[in-house]
């Protein structure tokens, strides 16, 4: 993902835009710990924590989908859950939450 | 079936872990280091080395440069051009370079970058001129009193401190560049290492300021390239950012045509050729990030999550992940985005 869809965005910067998105997510990853982490995955890059988000609707530019991943993918935290969430709990085997 | 966790099997630096990297992190100020005002992490080699991941390209720049300064490398790796797009890695060799050329102190394992036995004994001229710091309307402060306003005015005063600057000063004042032989006179006789980088980002500022800049620079590129080229143990290294599939589609592609076009000039009359090296390929990126985001990385548990991994997508003929990767069959979603998280 990292290598070939995020690079056809003009404000991704490489290397430098790797290291700064898997740097939230590995801040993110460590400090909610999920049991099956066995590896880092592209669902870990959770939109809902904001300094992901950030990222990706400010410094890649991508904000005019902010309102799309808030209703259908991420919800802010604390706001009522994006219809992926809603699915992911009712769905997630209970070994995984 | 339970696999280890990252969790146990990684170590990330307490600065990712922590969330603490501040925005500019990950952005490298080449003339900090140089001039000693930079961030820790980047002033002091062991830090900036156990960060690093030694790529071909870095390992091919310390080893030409090097042995071009001790006598050794012969003319042709005396002008080095380093290409990739933004972020990939220019400044951070750059950076890599200058400590490499101050002897690498305190660094465990040099030899991980460069055969130590060929790093300079001696005091190296540095001259390292970045086009972010530049300031051509205002001046850049070299020392209280005295600003340069062009390339050539900067670089003298690095190279050989304030008499240099007063050498150069008419051309500085009146951005008229200086000759190939005022030029050799400010390497001093002495192992010289000059670096351009983000020169586009100078070239902008500059066209404004002087109306005939864009003749004057492509003058200074060629009188600088050939006092280079003709003067033993005395290297040059600027970047050039690559547009993504070669089109320079970047906020400063017209001004990095103009370098780009004014380089390859004064390559093609002033020099025999130049060495064109990639600080990070495609292939090295992965060890590059694991170098700067995990302090360790248990490879052995990765090899068995990998196995592990493989084994379910291989054993499940229903597995979405394993209908993409088999040839032939149309792709609903790329491989690389399938996350089994069963097989935890």
């Amino acid at each position: 993902m990292l290598t070939e869809k995020t690079s056809s965005l003009s404000t991704f910067q490489r290397t430098r835009g790797m290291l700064r998105l898997l740097a939230r997510t590995i801040h993110h990853l460590w400090r909610i710990q999920p049991p099956d982490a066995a590896s880092i995955h592209t669902h870990h890059m959770d939109p809902a924590f904001e300094p992901i988000r950030t990222e990706i609707n400010v410094k890649l530019g991508q904000g005019q989908y902010a309102p799309a991943v808030k209703s259908d993918v991420a919800a802010v935290a604390g706001d009522e859950p994006a219809l992926a969430q809603r699915i992911d709990a009712r769905s997630t085997p209970a070994c995984l939450r | 079936m339970s696999l280890p966790t990252i969790f146990t099997t990684c170590r990330p630096r307490p600065d990712v872990l922590g969330g603490t990297i501040r925005d500019d992190e990950f952005m490298a100020d080449l003339s900090r280091v140089v001039n000693g005002t930079a961030p820790a992490d980047y002033l002091d080699p062991a830090a900036f080395f156990a960060k690093s991941y030694a790529t071909r390209g870095m390992k091919e720049l310390l080893k030409a440069v090097c042995l071009r300064l001790s006598g050794k490398g012969g003319e042709v790796s005396s002008i080095i051009r380093l290409g990739t797009q933004y972020g990939g890695g220019k400044t951070h060799s750059l950076i890599a370079l200058v400590h490499a050329v101050r002897g690498m102190k305190g660094v465990p394992t040099p030899e991980n970058f460069v055969d130590p036995a060929i790093l300079p004994a001696g005091a190296i001229r540095i001259a390292a001129l970045d086009g972010e710091n530049a300031d051509p309307a205002n001046g850049l402060t070299l020392e209280p009193g005295l600003l340069a306003r062009s390339l050539w005015g900067e670089m003298a005063y690095r190279l050989a401190g304030r008499a240099g600057y007063e050498r150069v000063r008419v051309s500085d004042e009146k951005h008229i560049a200086p000759g190939a032989d005022t030029i050799r006179e400010l390497f001093g006789g002495q192992p010289t290492l000059i670096l351009l980088d983000e020169i586009s980002v100078y070239l902008r500022k500059v066209e404004r300021a002087f109306p005939d800049a864009s003749k004057q620079f492509a003058a200074f590129i060629h009188d600088l390239f050939k006092a280079v080229a003709s003067t033993p143990q005395v290297a040059l290294v600027y970047t050039l950012a690559v547009g993504k599939d070669d089109k320079a589609g970047d906020a400063y592609k017209d001004e990095n045509e103009r370098a780009a076009a004014a380089m390859s000039e004064a390559e093609s009359v002033a020099v025999r050729s130049t060495t064109p090296l990639n600080p990070t390929e495609e292939d090295e990126t992965p060890n590059v990030l694991r170098a700067r985001l995990f302090e360790t990385v248990d490879l052995d548990a990765a090899k068995s999550v990998i196995a592990a991994y493989s084994q379910v997508w291989n054993s499940q003929p229903g597995c979405a992940a394993r209908r993409c990767c088999r040839p032939g069959t149309p792709r609903p979603v790329r491989p690389q985005l399938s996350a089994p998280s069963q097989a935890a």
